[in-house]
């Protein structure tokens, strides 16, 4: 074989490869996160030891989480009280067990929140005076006899975020959805689509969950995932509290017993375990670097902000160290950093207020504020 | 032997660049997790065996 013959030849091989290679990553792509495929939950039904009776007596919004999974396909499902008994269905899992290598910044166990703030106050008990009698609405705020939001645009040098401040008398104001209704991958709504569904007064992307097998799905009192990640988790329990722990230090059977009712992975943890400023993160420096945020902060049982930060555009976006400080400032004792990029999203008032870069994106699951009783 | 060789080939280059192009992406976006995924560990043992076979084949025709 001469030497043009033997180069056209190479061309030819690297041409069918770079079309083989082309036609691989479609396929990968399809089968990895673009094709709706529903996934098999643990279905663990944690049930809320601090429901009350609905204020209204007429038609209501009361949640159940029992009621929650149906729409994912879940049958025979355990489900327990928060004090960690089974009531009744199958038994229950330990979802495969958590690793202890855990790539946090944090210690290796979780932020004991309540029992740093010494309040054992009930949230139903606590904040009256950020309460009103009825519904009261202006454009940048939201009472009612269950929650209180106030919202706000910052802009500092070329940074512009959006801070939701979050009052909540019942937790269960405080959900998940997910996109289509369904827990699996490939599932993506638009956050207002979400939103309206729900009748959520406010609402942000939460941790895309649906890209990966990792981590712990805990999404309106349901487990539906608890696999081994070396991500922060976060979870938000029935009293109100929030914790921010390392994935390792993650059990169901802690979940259970100390009432979970959401639980994202995502991360990482952007305060340390005494709510001051991490400067350090286990992430690439790409994720490091300043990028659209959506993150979820927490002062106290029954009080929360979530903020998000538009970027890649006139805002240029934060940087990881520089969102840590950002709840430092606004005196939160535990945030946590949910999906960021194209997804960062808020919705208030069934309108997108901030400024998604791309125009933003579908994702697989919302945060939402929504009543649980009906008001007029 | 001549085809299996080619294909071998073609098998080892593509999923290499499959690979690289996952562990680029992972630096922008881990929690995709590209990488280490159950379709990822398939690809992985098949360009484990493409490249085996492919050496195998090439000391063979000496």
């Amino acid at each position: 074989m001469n030497d043009t013959s033997r180069k056209h030849s190479l061309w030819r091989h690297l041409a069918i490869d770079l079309g083989l290679l082309a036609l691989g990553l479609i396929v990968f792509a399809l089968f990895h996160h673009v094709l709706p495929r529903q996934q098999q939950s643990l279905g663990i039904v944690i049930e809320n030891p601090y429901k009350t009776q609905t204020r209204d007596s007429g038609s209501n919004f009361d949640f159940d989480p029992s009621t929650a999974i149906a729409s994912a396909g879940i049958s025979d499902t355990p489900t327990y009280s928060a004090a960690g008994k089974k009531n009744n269905g199958r038994g229950g899992s330990n979802g495969g067990g958590m690793n202890d290598k855990g790539g946090s910044a944090l210690s290796d166990t979780a932020t004991e929140t309540e029992e740093e703030t010494g309040d054992s106050t009930p949230i139903s008990e606590k904040f009256a005076d950020m309460y009103t009698d009825t519904v009261v609405v202006t454009d940048s705020t939201y009472t009612s006899p269950d929650i209180s939001i106030t919202v706000t645009e910052e802009t500092t040098g070329r940074i512009t975020y959006y801070v939701a401040d979050i009052y909540v008398r019942d937790i269960t104001c405080f959900q998940s959805a997910l996109a289509r209704n369904t827990y699996g991958s490939g599932f993506r709504d638009s956050i207002s689509d979400m939103a309206m569904l729900n009748s959520a007064l406010l609402a942000v992307n939460g941790d895309y969950y649906g890209n990966t097998n990792e981590g712990v799905v805990i999404r309106n009192g349901v487990i539906y995932r608890a696999n081994r990640t070396d991500c922060d988790v976060c979870v938000l329990y029935y009293d109100g509290t929030m914790k921010v722990m390392p994935g390792s230090a993650f059990t169901v059977e802690d979940a259970v017993n100390d009432g979970a009712w959401q639980a994202w992975t995502f991360g990482p943890a952007l305060l340390d375990t005494d709510g001051s400023v991490l400067t350090s993160f286990a992430s690439t420096r790409r994720i490091i670097s300043a990028n659209p945020r959506t993150a979820i902060g927490y002062y106290e049982p029954g009080h929360y902000c979530l903020v998000v930060v538009d970027g890649r555009g006139d805002s240029e976006g934060i940087t990881l160290p520089e969102l840590s400080q950002l709840f430092a400032d606004l005196g939160c004792t535990a945030a946590y950093n949910l999906d960021g990029g194209n997804s960062s999203i808020m919705v208030w008032q069934d309108a997108v207020i901030n400024e998604p870069s791309g125009g933003g994106r579908e994702s697989s699951d919302a945060l939402l504020i929504a009543e649980v009783n009906r008001y007029e | 032997m001549n085809k299996l060789r080619t294909v071998t080939a073609h098998l080892t280059v593509v999923l290499s660049l499959m690979f690289l192009i996952f562990l680029v992406l992972d630096q922008f976006n881990p929690m995709m997790n590209f990488v280490d995924n159950s379709i990822s560990h398939w690809l992985l043992a098949l360009l484990c065996v493409s490249g085996a076979v492919h050496g195998i084949l090439y000391y063979r025709k000496g």
